[in-house]
């Protein structure tokens, strides 16, 4: 059975781990943009395979469940309601026949997750779920969509400390093949820049805005199509920066001059509309460690997790939990 | 501090994010450079070193992406260094070989007057010089399953049009720099449109989806807007063995 999508905007769809390796073929591999939120999700679920889940991008939506099922909210700070009822994000609730779903009020954050017990199981292309809206691939949800999901198997009532996504002031770079296409002296002014999240940004790619002089380009600059990484920062034709991202095109001839570190990947993708934030430029070094602990942060989130409702037997310190608050000892209106 | 041409020696292999290492084999198009880079592809894929997870050629450059908790970036250098020792001017594979129908002119190449003008040419020469020419499927890129294939002959050294057109169909054939752009979706472009294939590269229901490979050979044929309405749009895969 089904979530029926009773109202969504623009920018949501199902996102995975996306199709790695046809970026020769045109194609990028896509998958979701804060990979943290995604294991976060799946850890409260169990879930170590490659599970899909429902992205929204700055806006929520409305959805009526058709099958009991269990679900959790993880991501941008936003407001979850079931049947109007306030729940709480990174904690696992079930939801039966015909409740509704809100996410709303995204807020501090961008990305927001919706995830279902076993996943969502909608077209695959290529081995992979994620909506791809260039290449017409995957799911980008509409209004009126009937979204199936896998029967729930072994569901715990579990929870996960929720991450803070408002301290993302500072982005790790490192220099790349074409940073040497730029003055030394404009180099350092766009680290020395602060730099603003505009709303003209997607999966594809955030356009940053900032003070001061443009990042021009000496003329000519246009370097000849080549393959585009994730978290490559273009300057185009106006000295405009956009990073790009998880949807980016393939190949491109702007001149890039750096790269965001993966570990940092879903921390700027995270970052808020107007919100402002710093580069800090690393070595190669430092990024292969940040990213080895992100690694090693992605594989622990298993041992965060916690069950909401608990065995008493597995409580050691049961006695301190003061279980007899409030008895009564019975005779208290013989008394009065 | 302005990078000065002569500092830099080709083939120069850097890092490009903390995933990937680029190898350029020059800093302006040559022929040369991409049957270079496209025999580079070739070997590391024929060997696949651990943790290398994928390679993109492009135009005269070739980017591995690999998992830096794998193979280290200079691990990766050494076993690339080592494959550059090889011959990489002489083809060590051959790509397959594809004919592909196109409509030239009309609604179907709305361009074909123009270029004939910047050629200098009658519009039907400027056809015949498209349908003799073998073109080399150089890369693809700027979408799903679009090829950039060529080099024509010289008197294809046209530059890109001024105005960009919002959408162009999957099959269009779109020309500058002496190049063919073939897309199989519909894309925006500033190129020029000469003609359209009733035949698209990129089909989710066939194996393999993507066509066209880079490193393989194509040429176009004309055919009639009747005849190209009976040609159905798989029909490539048809011609050649899998």
């Amino acid at each position: 059975m089904t979530l029926f999508v009773k109202k969504v905007f623009p920018g949501a769809s199902i996102q995975d781990n996306g199709r790695p390796g046809l970026q020769r073929f045109g194609l990028t591999a896509g998958g979701a943009v804060d990979t943290l939120a995604l294991n976060l999700g799946r850890s409260l679920f169990g879930d170590k395979s490659n599970t899909s889940v429902i992205e929204f991008s700055g806006a929520g939506g409305k959805f009526i469940v058709k099958r009991p099922s269990f679900f959790a909210s993880t991501g941008a700070n936003s407001t979850i309601k079931l049947n109007g009822v306030l729940k709480l994000q990174a904690e696992v609730f079930s939801a039966s026949e015909d409740d509704e779903i809100e996410v709303s009020s995204i807020s501090t954050g961008f990305y927001s997750y919706l995830h279902v017990a076993g996943g969502f199981l909608t077209a695959v292309h290529f081995g992979s779920r994620s909506g791809n809206i260039r290449a017409g691939l995957g799911t980008i949800l509409k209004t009126g969509d009937y979204l199936p999901y896998a029967s729930p198997v072994n569901v715990k009532i579990s929870a996960i400390k929720m991450r803070n996504y408002t301290n993302c002031n500072k982005i790790r770079l490192i220099s790349g093949p074409q940073t040497r296409l730029f003055s030394k002296k404009i180099f350092e002014n766009f680290l020395k820049t602060e730099f603003t999240i505009t709303s003209s940004r997607d999966r594809m790619g955030i356009r940053l805005g900032h003070q001061g002089k443009k990042f021009d380009t000496k003329s000519g600059l246009n370097v000849l199509s080549e393959a585009i990484e994730i978290g490559d920062i273009q300057i185009d034709g106006q000295g405009v920066p956009t990073i790009l991202l998880n949807d980016r095109q393939p190949t491109g001839g702007y001149p890039r001059i750096a790269t965001v570190i993966s570990a940092d990947l879903h921390k700027v993708a995270q970052i808020g509309v107007n919100s402002t934030f710093k580069f800090t430029l690393v070595s190669l070094n430092e990024a292969i460690k940040a990213l080895k602990d992100f690694t090693d942060e992605l594989s622990d989130l298993e041992n965060e997790v916690f069950n909401l409702t608990r065995d008493p037997s597995d409580i050691d310190n049961l006695l301190s939990y003061g279980l007899i608050d409030g008895a009564i000892r019975g005779d208290e209106y013989e008394e009065s | 501090m302005i990078a000065k041409k002569k500092d830099i020696v080709f083939p120069r292999i850097s890092p490009l994010g903390d995933k990937g290492l680029l190898i350029e084999f020059g800093n302006h198009f040559e022929i040369s450079s991409n049957k270079k880079a496209l025999a580079l592809d070739f070997l590391i894929n024929n060997s696949l070193p651990k943790g290398v997870q994928e390679t993109t050629p492009t135009l005269i450059s070739l980017m591995v992406r690999f998992n830096p908790l794998e193979i280290t970036y200079e691990h990766l250098k050494e076993k690339i260094l080592f494959f550059l020792e090889k011959d990489l001017e002489t083809p060590t594979h051959l790509g397959r070989s594809f004919v592909i129908p196109a409509v030239y002119g009309g609604d179907d190449g709305p361009d074909l007057e123009e270029i004939s003008d910047l050629m200098g040419l009658r519009s039907d020469q400027v056809v015949s010089s498209h349908t003799e020419s073998q073109q080399q499927v150089m890369m693809l890129g700027f979408g799903a399953g679009c090829s950039y294939c060529g080099l024509l002959p010289q008197v294809w050294n046209i530059p890109r049009g001024e105005k960009v057109k919002p959408s162009v169909p999957g099959g269009s054939l779109l020309i500058a720099l002496r190049q063919t752009v073939f897309p199989a979706t519909p894309m925006p472009t500033g190129w020029r449109r000469i003609g359209t294939s009733p035949c698209l590269t990129f089909n989710l229901n066939k194996e393999p989806k993507f066509l066209l490979n880079a490193g393989d050979s194509i040429r176009f044929e004309q055919v009639s807007k009747n005849k190209a309405r009976s040609i159905s749009d798989d029909i490539l895969w048809e011609t050649f063995e899998k």
